[in-house]
C-alpha cells in the first residue's frame, strides 16, 4: 500500500507540475501593436516565405491564419463573415476573387489603394477598391500524352462532351474553387441556356467529378483518367513530377479561358489598419508578383514587366475570358443550385 | 458527492460542452430575434432529402456491419493468440483511427486504380466511387472500435462459466448460450461508435464523391456560406442518432457503459487460433493497417523527405502537441466530474445526458467551430475569456470528443461500489482522502486510456481546428490539408508517419505508465 502511495504521489506531483505548467501557457493571449494578422488561402508553401521576407524588412511580426484549398476556403470565409461584428484579421490574401467580391458584398471589407496596385490591369483591381487581383491562375485542358495523341486532344471545353471521351474526362467538384467560379463565369459570359445544356452533356457523357482539381489532375497524371480540367497550378505541378502530361487553354479561338488572380482586402476594422496597409503594399509590389510567376505554382503575371514562370504561362499568349467579376460573383449561388442538382444529388 | 451536486455538475458540464451547439441552433431558428423555420422548411421541401436520407443511412449500416464482422474476426484472434504476436496486433489495430481517413480513402483510390497494386497483380481495377466503396473504406477506418470491445468483452467472459459449460455442452452451444449472450453488448456498443462515427465522417464520401449528409453540411457552408441551412442538415443526422441510441437501449438490455472495463482473466487465450480466423483476421489488418502505411511510407521516400516535413512544419508540430496536451486535460477534467455525476443520476437522466453527449459527436466540427466563433463575437463566457489562446482548440476538441472519453471513463467509474466508500466515511476519513487514497488509484487506469484516447483525437482534429485557430496556433493536420492541394505528397505522407509516431510514442508512454500502475496496484 505505502509502494502504491508513494508511486501514485510522484506520478500525480510530477504530472501535476507539467499540467499547470503547459495549462497556464495555453493561457498566452499575446497579442502587440507592432503586428499584422493576416488570413491566407494561398498554399503556405507560397505565401509563408513572401510573408516572412516582410517581416524581416519591417520588423512587423505577421501571424498567419491559414486555410487549404482542400477545406475549400471554408475556414477563412466563413470565419471572417463569422467575425464581422468583432473582427481579428487585418488583411485577407485569397487565392481567388469571387469569394473575395461575396466578403466585399457582405460589408467584410473595407476600400484601400495601395500605391503599388497602379500597374496592374484595371479588370483586375476594384472599382470601389476594396480588393485588388495580381498574380493570377488559368484553367486548363490537361492531358495524359499515354492516353491522348496530341493531334486528337481536345481544344475547347465542349469537346469533352463529345462521344470520343465518354468516361474519359474527370473535373474538380463544381460547386467548390475555381471549377465553380468557371461554371459561374460560363453562365455570365454564354448565358444561363447554353451552359445548362453544355453541363447536362457533360454528365450524359459520364464525366467523373473528383473532390478538387488537385485530385483530377492526380488521376490524369496517373493514367486513372485521360483528361481533366483543371489550374495552372496543378498543372505545372505535374510538369515537375515528369509526368505524361500537356496541357492546352481551351476556347483559345472564341471566347477565352478563365483567368482568375489572387486578391488582396483590407478587413473592415482590422485592429492593426496601419501594418495592414503597409502589408497589403508589399503583396501588390512587383517583387511579390515575381517572386509568386518564379514559384512553382507558376502564377501568371498580370504586370507586362514581369518575367512569367515561362512561356507556357505568359498572359500575352493566352486569350483570358471577358469577364464582369461581380456578375460571376452575384450568378455563384444559382450556378451552384444547378451543378448540385446535376452532379450531386 | 451529495445528491443535489450530481445533476448540478453534470448539467454544468453538459451546457459548457453543447454551448457551441446550442448556440448555431438558436442562429438557426431566428431572424432578428424572432423565430425563423424557413431553413428546416426549405430543407424538407427539397425532393432530393428522402435520397440522401437513404445514401447516409446505407453507407452508415454498411459500414457498421463490415466493422462489426472484420472487429469481431480480429478480436477473436487477439484473445486467441498468444504473447508478443496478440500484443504487436492489438498495438497495430488502433493505426486505422490514428491516420485521417482521408489519407486512407486517398490511399485506396490509388490501390486500386489502374497504377495500384491489385491492377498490377491481378489484372483488374475496381470502382470505389460508389457507396458501397465508401461503406468498405469507412469500415477499414472504424472497426477498431468493434475490436476493442470485443477483446474487452472476450476478457470479462469467466473461464469458470465456459469450462463447466464445456463438460456438458459442444463448442456451438458454449458460442451461441454463454459467449454470445455475455459478448453481444459490447459488439452491440462497438458497432454503435462505428456507426455514430461512418455517419459523421467528410473526409472518406468526400474523396469518394458519394454525397451524404456530411458532405451536404459542408457543401451548404462552403459554396453558399449558408450556415442555417448546414445546421438544419444536422436534424436529420441527431433524430437517426437519437433513434438507434433508443433501439440499442431496447435490444441490449446491459447499460453499455456499465459493461466496459470489467477485466477477469480469461483462459480463452490458452485454446489454439483456427487457422481460417488467423487468416482472416490477418488479411483484414492486411488491408486496413499495412496498405494505407505502406504507402505512405513509399510515398514519403528517403529519409530526408522527413527532415523537410519537420523543417516545413517544425511550428505545427509543437502547436499540435501543446494543443493536444491541453485538449486532454481538458477532457479529463470535464470527464471526471461528468463521471463522477452519472453515478448519482438517476436513469432516465443517464440516458438524456447519453443522447446529448452522443449528439455532439455527430455534429461536424465545421459546425462546431462556427458556433465557437459565434459566441466570441457575442463576448459568451468560457470562449471570449479563452480566444485567441491555445485554449480554444483544446476546447474545441472537448466539445467534438467529450462523449467518447466519458465513455471510457464510465467503464471504471461505473464499477465503483459505494459500500467501500461508506466504510471509509465510517472510519472517519475525508472525502479528499477518500478520493486520495481510493477513488484516485480505482480509476486512474481508465483515466489514462481515455488521456491516451483524448490526445490521439485532440492531435488529428482538423474540421473544427481549421475555424477556430487563431492567429499562430496551426496544428498539423491543418498544415498536412493545405499541403495536399500542391501535390506535396512526400511531405504529406512524412507528416502523416510523423504524427502516427507521435501518437504512438504518447500511447507507448501511457501503456507503460499503466502497467506500471496495475503492477504496483496488485503488488507484483
Amino acid at each position: 500500500m505505502k509502494k502504491l502511495s508513494n508511486f501514485r504521489t510522484k506520478s500525480c506531483v510530477g504530472l501535476l507540475g507539467i499540467l499547470v505548467f503547459v495549462s497556464l501557457s495555453g493561457c498566452t493571449k499575446s497579442s502587440s501593436d507592432n503586428e499584422v494578422v493576416i488570413y491566407t488561402a494561398l498554399d503556405l508553401m507560397f505565401s509563408e516565405p513572401i510573408l516572412k521576407q516582410f517581416e524581416l524588412s519591417t520588423g512587423i511580426k505577421v501571424k498567419i491564419v491559414s486555410d487549404t484549398e482542400a477545406a475549400k476556403t471554408v475556414g477563412l470565409v466563413n470565419k471572417l463573415i463569422e467575425m464581422k461584428r468583432k473582427p481579428e484579421a487585418d488583411v485577407f490574401w485569397n487565392n481567388e476573387i469571387v469569394r473575395t467580391i461575396v466578403l466585399k458584398n457582405k460589408g467584410v471589407i473595407d476600400p484601400y489603394v495601395s500605391k503599388n496596385a497602379a500597374e496592374i490591369p484595371a479588370s483586375f483591381r476594384d472599382k470601389d477598391e476594396t480588393w485588388v487581383g495580381f498574380a493570377a491562375r488559368a484553367r486548363v485542358i490537361l492531358y495524359n500524352t499515354n492516353l491522348v495523341d496530341k493531334k486528337d486532344a481536345p481544344t475547347s471545353i465542349f469537346d469533352l462532351a463529345k462521344p470520343k471521351w465518354r468516361g474519359k474526362v474527370v473535373i474538380g467538384n463544381p460547386i467548390f474553387g475555381s471549377t465553380s467560379t468557371h461554371v459561374a463565369a460560363l453562365f455570365v459570359v454564354l448565358g444561363s441556356e447554353k451552359t445548362m445544356k453544355f453541363l447536362n452533356e457533360l454528365k450524359a457523357n459520364d464525366v467523373r467529378v473528383a473532390p478538387g482539381n488537385a485530385m483530377a489532375r492526380n488521376l490524369v497524371m496517373d493514367g486513372e483518367v485521360a483528361i481533366c480540367l483543371t489550374d495552372t497550378d496543378d498543372a505545372n505541378g505535374a510538369f515537375l513530377k515528369n509526368k505524361p502530361i500537356e496541357m492546352v487553354y481551351p476556347d483559345q479561338d472564341s471566347f477565352g479561358t478563365l483567368v482568375f488572380p489572387n486578391t488582396i482586402s483590407l478587413v473592415k476594422g482590422a485592429p492593426h489598419s496601419d501594418n495592414a496597409k503597409k502589408l497589403i503594399d508589399y503583396l501588390s509590389s512587383v517583387e511579390v508578383e515575381t517572386q509568386l510567376a518564379s514559384s512553382k505554382s507558376a502564377q501568371i503575371p498580370l504586370r507586362s514587366g514581369v518575367k512569367p514562370y515561362s512561356e507556357r504561362f505568359d498572359l500575352k499568349t493566352i486569350k483570358a475570358m471577358e469577364v464582369e467579376w461581380g456578375k460571376v460573383a452575384e450568378m455563384l449561388e444559382q450556378s451552384n443550385k444547378f451543378v448540385q442538382e446535376v452532379f450531386l444529388r | 458527492m451529495k445528491r443535489y451536486y450530481a445533476p448540478f455538475a453534470a448539467g454544468v458540464v453538459i451546457f459548457i460542452c453543447c454551448l457551441p451547439l446550442l448556440s448555431m441552433f438558436y442562429n438557426s431558428i431566428t431572424a432578428d430575434g424572432t423565430i425563423d423555420l424557413s431553413a428546416y422548411r426549405e430543407i424538407l421541401s427539397e425532393s432530393r432529402q428522402q435520397t440522401l436520407f437513404l445514401r447516409s443511412i446505407f453507407v452508415a449500416l454498411g459500414a457498421t456491419v463490415l466493422a462489426s464482422i472484420f472487429g469481431v474476426v480480429i478480436g477473436f484472434t487477439i484473445v486467441k493468440l498468444k504473447g508478443m504476436i496478440s500484443a504487436v496486433m492489438e498495438a497495430l489495430v488502433i493505426i486505422p483511427l490514428v491516420i485521417p481517413s482521408v489519407v486512407i480513402a486517398m490511399g485506396w483510390v490509388f490501390v486500386l486504380g489502374q497504377e495500384g497494386i491489385v491492377k498490377n497483380i491481378f489484372g483488374f481495377t475496381v470502382n470505389i466511387f460508389t457507396p458501397v466503396g465508401s461503406a468498405f473504406i469507412l469500415s477499414l477506418c472504424y472497426f477498431p472500435f468493434v475490436v476493442v470491445l470485443t477483446v474487452q468483452g472476450l476478457r470479462s467472459v469467466s473461464p469458470t462459466i465456459v469450462k463447466s459449460a464445456e463438460l456438458s455442452g459442444t463448442r456451438w452451444q458454449v458460442f451461441w448460450f454463454i459467449l454470445r449472450p455475455i459478448l453481444t453488448p459490447y459488439i452491440m456498443t462497438g458497432a454503435f461508435l462505428v456507426f455514430l462515427f461512418s455517419l459523421s465522417d467528410y473526409g472518406v464520401p468526400s474523396v469518394l464523391m458519394v454525397n451524404v449528409y456530411p458532405v451536404e453540411i459542408f457543401t451548404q457552408l462552403s459554396a453558399y456560406y449558408d450556415v442555417k441551412k448546414a445546421v438544419a442538415f444536422c436534424l436529420p443526422l441527431m433524430t437517426v442518432v437519437a433513434a438507434v441510441y433508443i433501439l440499442k437501449l431496447l435490444t441490449v438490455r446491459a447499460q453499455s457503459f456499465e459493461t466496459v472495463g470489467v477485466v477477469a482473466k480469461s483462459d480463452e487465450q490458452t485454446k489454439k487460433a483456427p487457422y481460417l480466423l488467423v487468416i482472416a483476421a490477418l488479411l483484414i489488418l492486411g488491408a486496413s493497417v499495412f496498405v494505407p502505411i505502406v504507402q505512405l511510407i513509399v510515398t514519403a521516400g528517403s529519409f530526408s523527405n522527413y527532415g523537410n516535413a519537420i523543417k516545413t512544419a517544425g511550428d505545427q508540430i509543437v502547436v499540435s502537441i501543446w494543443v493536444s496536451v491541453l485538449g486532454t486535460l481538458l477532457m479529463l477534467v470535464m470527464g471526471v466530474i461528468l463521471s463522477l455525476a452519472y453515478k448519482s443520476l438517476g436513469k432516465l437522466s443517464r440516458i438524456w445526458c447519453d443522447i446529448i453527449l452522443f449528439l455532439t459527436l455527430i455534429i461536424p466540427g465545421s459546425v462546431i467551430g462556427l458556433g465557437i466563433i459565434f459566441l466570441y463575437t457575442k463576448n459568451v463566457w468560457p470562449v471570449e475569456s479563452l480566444y485567441p489562446s491555445a485554449w480554444i482548440v483544446a476546447y474545441g476538441s472537448a466539445v467534438k470528443y467529450i462523449a467518447l472519453i466519458v465513455f471510457v471513463l464510465m467503464a471504471e467509474f461505473s464499477s465503483l461500489r459505494s459500500g467501500i466508500f461508506r466504510s471509509a466515511e465510517i472510519s472517519g476519513a475525508s472525502r479528499i482522502q477518500i478520493f486520495w487514497k481510493i477513488t484516485l488509484p480505482l480509476v486512474a487506469p481508465s483515466i489514462i486510456i481515455a488521456g491516451g484516447l483524448a490526445f490521439m483525437l485532440s492531435m488529428g482534429e482538423l474540421s473544427a481546428s481549421v475555424l477556430i485557430n487563431p492567429p499562430g496556433y496551426m496544428t498539423i493536420p491543418v498544415r498536412i490539408a493545405s499541403l495536399l492541394h500542391f501535390g506535396e505528397d512526400s511531405i504529406v505522407a512524412s507528416l502523416c508517419i510523423i504524427l502516427c509516431a507521435l501518437i504512438f510514442w504518447m500511447f507507448l508512454l501511457l501503456a507503460l505508465l499503466l502497467r506500471r500502475f496495475v503492477r504496483v496496484r496488485l503488488g507484483v
